[in-house]
C-alpha cells in the first residue's frame, strides 16, 4: 500500500507539475537584469578607493563610512520614496562614528585616534535606482570615535582597519551607539574554534534614520566585498525564518540589513564553513527568539518590531554556545557597527 | 577575440544551457512548494538572475539548480513575510496552486512547512538524490531523509483520508 500510495504521489505530482505548464522564458530579461546589477556593483567597487561615503538623500540621513580603503559602502533610501529634493548637499556631520583609536588586539594597526574621512559623496540627487553612482562633493564628515572601553580585559575591537588580528582570541561582537551617547560598546571574547588562528574582520558603520514615510524602513547597505552566497547557509540549519527588505530592485543581489521601526541593533557576525559552522540569533528577555540566518544572498539577524533583543547567542558546532549582552534599543539615529568575522586557518 | 571576452561567451553559453533546461522544472516544482504559481515565476527569475550574476561559481557547484532552488525559495519567503507584515503590494495569492487542479494534492502539501514540501517535490518531481536535496536546502542528508520520511507519512494520511 505504501508503495502504491508513493507511486501515486508521483504521478500525481507530476501530473500536477504538467498542467501548471511552462514558464514563461525570461532568460533574456535575466540576463539584462544580471548584466545591469553587476554594472551597479561595479560602480560601487569603484568606489572603493575613496575612503569614506556619506550620502543625504532629502530628509532622510543615511551615513556610511568605511575604512581602511577596504570597503565601500553606501547606504540609501528606498528606491521608490523619499525626499529626493538634496541637491548636492552632503550630510551632516555624524560625530562618533567614524574611526578612532581602538585596540586591536597584537599585531594589528591603530588607525588615527581623529579621522577625517573624505570622499565623494553621492551627488543628492536619487533617480530611484540607487546606489547614486556619481559622487560629486565631498568631503562629507568629520568624527572622532570615543574610546571603546575594553570589558574584558583580554580582547578589544579590531580598530579601523582590516587588519587580521594575530591574537589568539578574536573579539566578534560590536553595537554601536548612537552618536554622543553613554550606551555602552559591547565587547565580547570569544574562544576561537579549533585550528583558527584569529578572526577576519570587516566592518561598515552606518547611521540610521527611519524613513520618512514610516514604512519603507530598510537600511541598505552595499558592499563591494564578494562574499560566496552559496557557502554561508551550510552553517545555518534554521532557515526561512527571516525577513529582508525587498523594497525595489536595488537592494537585489546585495546584502543588507533591514530595521523595523525601531532601528536599534544590527549585529553581522558568520563565520564560513568548514572552520567555524555556528549558528546566530538573537533572543530577548522574555525569551523569545528570532534565528539567525544565512540564506543565499543575506547575513545578519534581524530584529523585529516589538521584539526588544537583549542577547546575542553563538552556538558554535560543538554546541558550546556564548552570548552577548546586548545594549538597550537605541532610538532613530543609531550608529551601527556591522562586523562580518570570518576565522583564519592556521598557516 | 580576447581570452576573456571568450570566457565570458562560453560561460554565457553554459547559462542558456542551464536555464533552459532547469528553468520549467524548477518553476513547476516551486510552483507546487510554495502554492503560487505566480510566486513560483518571479522567484525563479529572480533567483536565476542572482544565478547568471555570479555564473562562474554557480555554474561550477554539482547542483546549481538546487542552489537556484534555494535562492527562489528564501527571496519568497522574504517576499511573502514582508507582504504579510504591511498588508500591501502584491498579492501573492491571486494565482494559487489549487487553480491548477487536484485540489486534495495541493491541501496535503499546503500542509506541510516548506522545507517539506520542497524535500517532496525535490526527490519526487525534480528527481534529485537525497544527497542534492540535502544540499539545496541546506541541511544534512540525514535530517533530509528523515524530514522526508515524514512529510511523505503525513501526505499519505492525508491521501487515504480523501
Amino acid at each position: 500500500m505504501t508503495d502504491e500510495l508513493d507511486r501515486e504521489l508521483q504521478a500525481r505530482l507530476q501530473g500536477a507539475a504538467e498542467r501548471i505548464g511552462s514558464k514563461t522564458d525570461r532568460l533574456e530579461e535575466v540576463q539584462l537584469a544580471g548584466n545591469r546589477r553587476q554594472d551597479r556593483r561595479r560602480v560601487v567597487a569603484s568606489g572603493a578607493a575613496a575612503t569614506a561615503f556619506v550620502v543625504a538623500l532629502g530628509a532622510s540621513l543615511y551615513a556610511v563610512a568605511s575604512f581602511g580603503g577596504a570597503e565601500t559602502v553606501i547606504v540609501s533610501p528606498p528606491a521608490n520614496g523619499g525626499d529626493d529634493s538634496a541637491s548636492g548637499s552632503a550630510a551632516p556631520d555624524v560625530p562618533g562614528t567614524t574611526a578612532g583609536p581602538a585596540d586591536d588586539g597584537p599585531g594589528a594597526t591603530d588607525p588615527p585616534a581623529s579621522e577625517t574621512t573624505s570622499g565623494s559623496a553621492a551627488d543628492g540627487a536619487d533617480d530611484g535606482s540607487n546606489p547614486d553612482s556619481a559622487g560629486t562633493t565631498g568631503p562629507v564628515t568629520t568624527g572622532t570615535r570615543p574610546t571603546l572601553p575594553d570589558d574584558t580585559g583580554a580582547s578589544t575591537l579590531p580598530g579601523g582597519d582590516t587588519t587580521i588580528p594575530t591574537a589568539t582570541e578574536g573579539v566578534v561582537g560590536s553595537v554601536d551607539t548612537t552618536a554622543g551617547s553613554d550606551d555602552p560598546y559591547v565587547l565580547t571574547t570569544i574562544p576561537l574554534p579549533g585550528g583558527v588562528t584569529a578572526w577576519e574582520y570587516t566592518y561598515v558603520d552606518v547611521v540610521v534614520q527611519q524613513w520618512t514615510d514610516g514604512v519603507d524602513d530598510c537600511v541598505r547597505v552595499y558592499t563591494p566585498v564578494e562574499l560566496d552566497p552559496a557557502a554561508p547557509a551550510q552553517t545555518i540549519a534554521r532557515q526561512g525564518n527571516y525577513e529582508v527588505c525587498q523594497q525595489g530592485e536595488v537592494a537585489e543581489g546585495d546584502w543588507y540589513v533591514e530595521t523595523d521601526e525601531l532601528p536599534q541593533i544590527m549585529f553581522l557576525l558568520y563565520a564560513l564553513p568548514p572552520l567555524d559552522p555556528a549558528a546566530v540569533w538573537v533572543s530577548n528577555s522574555t525569551g523569545g527568539q528570532i534565528d539567525g540566518f544565512v540564506d543565499g544572498e543575506y547575513w545578519g539577524v534581524e530584529v523585529l518590531e516589538s521584539f526588544q533583543p537583549t542577547t546575542l547567542h553563538i552556538l558554535r558546532l560543538n554546541g558550546q554556545e556564548e552570548t552577548i549582552d546586548l545594549p538597550s534599543a537605541a532610538d532613530d539615529g543609531t550608529a551601527l557597527r556591522l562586523y562580518i568575522g570570518r576565522p583564519m586557518a592556521l598557516g | 577575440m580576447t581570452t576573456t571576452l571568450v570566457a565570458t561567451l562560453a560561460s554565457t553559453d553554459s547559462f542558456d544551457e542551464f536555464y533552459q533546461t532547469e528553468v520549467d522544472g524548477l518553476y513547476r516544482a516551486l510552483s507546487l512548494a510554495l502554492g503560487s504559481a505566480d510566486l513560483a515565476s518571479e522567484a525563479v527569475d529572480e533567483a536565476m538572475t542572482r544565478a547568471y550574476q555570479r555564473w562562474s561559481k554557480v555554474g561550477a557547484l554539482d547542483n546549481p539548480a538546487g542552489w537556484v532552488y534555494r535562492v527562489a525559495t528564501n527571496w519568497s519567503i522574504s517576499r511573502l513575510r514582508k507582504h504579510n507584515r504591511e498588508r500591501l503590494g502584491e498579492d501573492w495569492s491571486a494565482t494559487k496552486i489549487d487553480d491548477y487542479a487536484d485540489v486534495d494534492l495541493y491541501r496535503a502539501l499546503s500542509r506541510l512547512p516548506v522545507d517539506a514540501r520542497s524535500a517532496v517535490v525535490m526527490r519526487h518531481l525534480l528527481g534529485w538524490s537525497t544527497a542534492e536535496a540535502a544540499e539545496a536546502l541546506a541541511m544534512k542528508e540525514g535530517t533530509l531523509k528523515s524530514k522526508l520520511s515524514r512529510a511523505l507519512g503525513q501526505l499519505r494520511e492525508e491521501m487515504e483520508r480523501v
